[in-house]
């Protein structure tokens, strides 16, 4: 029968499924699979200190970009502009409810969520307090993840305004801002402290606790 | 001892990423405690549900306009194809084949990985090795999202341009375009990636589930 601290020693990579035996790095030093290249974890000591700070600083740029307009456009003398909960009620509005609701979910919801899951996961394990929320917190944001979308509504704001050029005069929003350098930080936390890495910090701070 | 070149007695939970011992109807993974990733016969059932819904719900994505335009008065719609023509007819070559990508390209990818990876675990053929295909299955997880790029287009130009002579409004195929987004990340969200594997044992994986019950 093979032991949880055997199993704990071994990685197996996302992309290829390689198996790999997990070494101890020094600070600052990062481990790729050896078929396909992926990174498969690294040693950052400050990384509860660093992820408090960085999804601290997302928080207020998300707030920023839920409250001012993305994009102003004028066309003929009168001005438009677009907000993120705008777009959603256009759309429910407009009868489109299942995309109104996905729209929602996809880049209002879930990133209010997962930030302020990041935040409360932070400090629970820099306090080593209360094990039990944590593990529920990580497990809840496993499953939200891949239901944030961001970085393609971001991407999907250039699209549109690439297809508005020539037709009206386009001005940018604080918001928009405030999304590009929200979607800038979660792009490092997710890369930096992917959940394996969140995984692995809980058991290393929960260590002496009991199980449940 | 573990052998390092045989993952096959070893999965990776796709929640929180442990390694755990595969103990066949063994259902929780050892650290976070989700039944996401044990071998049931159901688990790929409800992926291929999804799977046709999403690929059903694909048809009227295509077949309804996807954005309307009215111009004083005068009104003119566009289907997702249709959409991408005319942009590079308009010679916007990038964002017609960032369209082309997103709304086709990436759906049927992601139909086809999920279709073949759902055939291969039901009737084996050694055709692909094992990490292919689970390569394949990450591929499809990656640009998945991407397919949302023209609904959140055309969200974000209906609610913009919304004045007294030109106006966009969102056509019948965004709801039918989000239901297949939505149905294909349920899809891959549910697929059991170990089942690529598990045919190699078959009979074997029963009897050990009696004895360590
Ligand atoms: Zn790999
Ligand atoms: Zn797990």
């Amino acid at each position: 029968m093979i032991k949880d601290s055997e199993l704990d020693a071994l990685i197996i990579c996302k992309k290829c499924h390689k198996l790999h035996k997990v070494e101890q790095l020094k600070h600052g030093e990062i481990a790729t699979c050896s078929l396909c290249n992926t990174v498969l974890y690294s040693c950052d000591q400050d990384i509860i200190k660093k992820g408090l700070a960085l999804s601290i600083a997302s928080l207020i740029f998300l707030f920023l970009t839920n409250l001012f307009p993305l994009v102003q456009v004028d066309f003929l003398g009168s001005e438009q502009y677009v907000t993120i909960t705008k777009t959603i009620i256009t759309l429910s509005h407009e009868g489109f409810w299942f995309v109104a609701l996905m729209v929602a979910s996809l880049i209002f919801v879930s990133p209010i969520i997962i930030i302020s899951l990041y935040i409360t996961l932070f400090m629970l394990i820099y306090l080593k307090r209360n094990k039990d929320a944590a593990r529920k917190m990580l497990i809840l944001l496993g499953y939200i993840l891949p239901w944030h979308m961001s970085d393609i509504f971001l991407i999907s704001i250039l699209v549109a305004l690439v297809k508005l050029i020539g037709f009206v005069q386009i001005n940018m929003g604080v918001a928009f801002f405030s999304l590009l350098v929200f979607v800038i930080i979660n792009l490092y936390i997710t890369r930096a402290m992917p959940m394996h890495t969140l995984w692995f910090q809980y058991q290393k701070n929960f260590k002496d606790e009991k199980d449940d | 001892m573990i052998k390092m070149d045989d993952v096959s007695n070893l999965i990776r939970c796709p929640l929180c990423e442990a390694v755990n011992y595969d103990r066949g109807m063994q259902t929780r993974c050892r650290r976070c405690h989700s039944s996401l990733y044990a071998y049931k016969y159901f688990k790929n059932e409800k992926t291929i549900a999804f799977l046709i819904t999403a690929i059903i719900a694909y048809i009227p994505a295509n077949i309804y306009p996807m954005m309307i335009t009215k111009n004083f008065g005068h009104e003119t719609s566009s289907t997702i194809i249709g959409g991408v023509i005319l942009l590079w007819e308009h010679g916007s070559y990038p964002i017609s084949l960032i369209i082309f990508f997103a709304s086709i390209f990436v759906p049927i990818v992601k139909f086809v990985i999920l279709l073949y990876l759902f055939i291969n675990a039901r009737y084996p053929k050694e055709e692909m090795s094992n990490s292919t295909k689970k390569s394949m299955f990450y591929l499809a997880e990656i640009i998945g999202p991407w397919s949302m790029i023209d609904v959140f287009v055309v969200a974000i130009l209906a609610s913009l341009i919304h004045l007294q002579s030109i106006q966009i409004i969102a056509g019948d195929a965004a709801t039918a375009f989000a239901l297949s987004v939505f149905f294909t990340l349920l899809a891959a969200q549910s697929f059991d990636i170990s089942s690529i594997e598990k045919h190699k044992r078959g009979i074997r994986d029963e009897s050990r589930d009696s004895n360590t019950k």
